[in-house]
């Protein structure tokens, strides 16, 4: 079977330069250079496996942006994925996570996916409620935290990442996967990646396009809305133990509060 | 006249980068050191995977089909991060030559040394010759751990298998290098060619790993002023940061203005070298004698920076440092490519003095010392 994945890829402002908010909505200055979020890294690998697994399915990423910014798409491209889409458009400025997945299920059903594939959570917003709002929207089944994806016939088996262990999960496709970092080890773009990339198709999609209208979507169809940013809270400083006879026992309660043994 | 990488070869430069980040970290460094052969196979590889060492290679033997410019770029960053696999003789000067073989002597076995250069399948070392007679061996570094060394004299090129030629190994001063004592007596290898025509390619041997081993000082240069002014930000005295004081900051800005100015000549000579300028000896001496400049005097005073911690082992500025000291003086020593740009200048330059060593003494008694 030629598996059509889909990976939905976010494009962020690089996390290792410093970040600001804007003061007057609360959100996330992206105007900079952006790049492709590291945790959908995993995504697009995972896609990129399965496809060439299925003998000769194709990656498609789907991602909305401001200003038309293609550089992380480009980093997907060249690492192996085959065309993308993406949409952009003014009107889509202060959209939630709702809004967000509504245009990304539009667009995603333009791709005709067996499989959708997305990271657990983006890097720059952590709302990690996008992925199982787009399944929803999509009118597919959803798993999320996969550790391990396989697909065996008409149907993806996942291992689910829970606190305790891992469940054993079958889901039949089309269906939203959303995976962890370490369900797969990235592949670097080599350099031919790289220089094909350049001429692979970006289609590029206002909200016009997906048969949307500002009300839906954007700040107008926003139904959450930052009321206030603060400042986290400063580093408390740590307990010290003083071993009175008791400190492997201490020590043993502190790891278990943290859920680690 | 542009010499600066234009965005496909930053975008392919940055890529490398990325990649080095990731799989080259000081404790990358310090395990090769450990290691049998001083760099990991698996990393080379990798290197193989992402294109790196078909850089050189043509397309039609599986590799990108790019010059010397775009190899200089990639050996910038490698020396940025000190990657210990020897990219610049398999990857720079071997597919170089072997490249020369193939187009203007037609040697057979080159298209499938060139393949196996690209597919990360083989190690190519090379070493240079002032003449084809017979040496006691010379020290060649990389040729241990090689599948194919190639020798170049002005008027014969010889290829051997290292099973036949090497007669010890020794580690270098940094030790991810070791040099292998290469016996051509001993191998009784006829050239693979010969003769007048042999001329051009040996020169532009030494063109090439002199400019690429520049690139890669200039990088090394650039990454220990790196350190070393992550190092002035954070160590404080006299109640405050010790990069607050003048006398810190001006010997942190020489070494910038070095590495800085390093950089342009080493891409000029990249370009002179790829498009196989008359002047492409004169550029790659210039390039070479420049940085070995910038990264000695980057090593030296990260060192004093650094104070007493820069000494240690546990610092990770000696993996740098050690490594920008053997390449000063690997494809000649500033004294060499000084002597080199003069004769470019000069037709007829005044012999040195009575007793003083000549250049190619001088590169083979420095790399002795690093021994």
């Amino acid at each position: 079977m030629d598996m059509n994945v889909v990976v939905c890829v976010k494009q962020i402002p690089d996390p290792t330069a410093p970040q600001a908010l804007d003061p007057a909505t609360g959100t996330l200055v992206r105007d900079g250079k952006l790049i492709l979020d590291d945790s959908d890294a995993y995504g697009v690998e995972m896609g990129l496996q399965l496809a060439e697994q299925s003998g000769g399915g194709e990656v498609t990423l789907v991602s909305m942006a401001p200003n038309a910014e293609t550089s992380g798409l480009r980093t997907a491209l060249a690492m192996g994925a085959a065309k993308a889409i993406l949409v952009s458009d003014p009107l889509l400025a202060g959209s939630d996570a709702l809004s967000t997945a509504k245009v990304l299920a539009k667009a995603i059903a333009r791709a005709n996916p067996d499989l959708v594939i997305a990271a657990t959570e983006s890097t720059d917003g952590y709302t990690g409620t996008t992925p199982v709002q787009v399944a929803e929207l999509l009118g597919m089944p959803s798993v999320t935290f996969a550790k391990k994806v396989t697909v065996q016939g008409p149907a993806v088996h996942v291992e689910r990442q829970t606190e305790a262990g891992f469940d054993e999960v079958e889901c039949p496709l089309p269906a939203v996967v959303t995976v962890t970092a370490g369900v797969v080890e990235p592949r670097y773009p080599s350099f031919k990646g790289i220089m094909a990339a350049k001429s692979k198709p970006v289609d590029q999609l206002s909200i016009a396009d997906l048969g949307l209208t500002a009300g839906e979507v954007g700040a107008g169809g926003a139904r959450q809305q930052v009321v206030d940013v603060s400042a986290a809270d400063e580093r408390k400083a740590g307990e010290v133990v003083v071993d009175e006879g008791d400190a492997h026992e201490r020590v043993v309660a502190f790891l278990e509060q943290l859920k680690i043994v | 006249m542009r010499l600066g990488p234009d965005l496909d070869q930053q975008e392919l430069a940055g890529a490398f980068r990325s990649f080095c980040d990731k799989e080259c970290s000081a404790q990358h460094i310090r395990d090769a050191w450990d290691g049998d052969r001083g760099w990991s196979t698996e990393r080379w590889k990798r290197l193989a995977e992402i294109g790196v060492l078909g850089v050189r290679v043509p397309e039609a033997y599986g590799g990108m089909g790019l010059s010397d410019f775009e190899m200089a770029l990639i050996a910038e960053e490698a020396g940025r991060m000190a990657l210990p696999e020897p990219l610049v003789d398999t990857a720079a000067v071997g597919a170089g030559l072997l490249d020369d073989l193939d187009r203007l002597v037609g040697w057979p076995p080159a298209p499938g040394w060139l393949e196996r250069v690209a597919s990360g399948d083989a190690v190519v070392a090379v070493g240079t010759l002032d003449s084809s007679v017979a040496s006691p061996g010379i020290l060649v570094h990389a040729a241990g751990e090689a599948d194919l060394v190639l020798l170049a004299a002005p008027d014969a090129i010889w290829a051997l298998d290292p099973a036949d030629c090497v007669t010890e190994v020794r580690r270098g001063l940094d030790g991810t290098r070791r040099f292998a004592r290469v016996d051509l007596g001993s191998s009784r290898a006829l050239p693979v060619v010969s003769g007048e025509q042999v001329r051009s390619i040996s020169v532009a041997v030494t063109d090439r790993g002199a400019t690429a081993t520049a690139a890669m000082l200039v990088g090394l240069g650039a990454g220990m002023l790196d350190m070393a002014v992550s190092y002035a930000g954070q160590r404080r005295q006299f109640g405050r940061q010790i990069g607050s004081f003048q006398a810190v900051k001006h010997q942190l800005a020489d070494v910038a203005v070095r590495v800085e100015f390093a950089r342009p000549a080493v891409w000029r000579a990249a370009a002179s070298g790829a498009s196989g300028d008359a002047t492409a000896s004169r550029d790659a001496s210039v390039a070479k004698a420049l940085a070995s400049q910038a990264a000695l005097l980057a090593s030296r005073t990260a060192l004093q920076v650094h104070g007493a911690v820069g000494y240690t082992s546990e610092c990770d500025l000696h993996l740098w440092a050690k490594r920008a000291w053997s390449l000063a003086s690997a494809w000649g020593d500033v004294t060499f490519h000084r002597r080199r740009v003069l004769a470019s200048l000069v037709p007829d330059p005044a012999p040195p003095l009575q007793g003083q060593a000549q250049p190619m003494d001088t590169f083979r008694a420095d790399r002795g010392a690093l021994l």
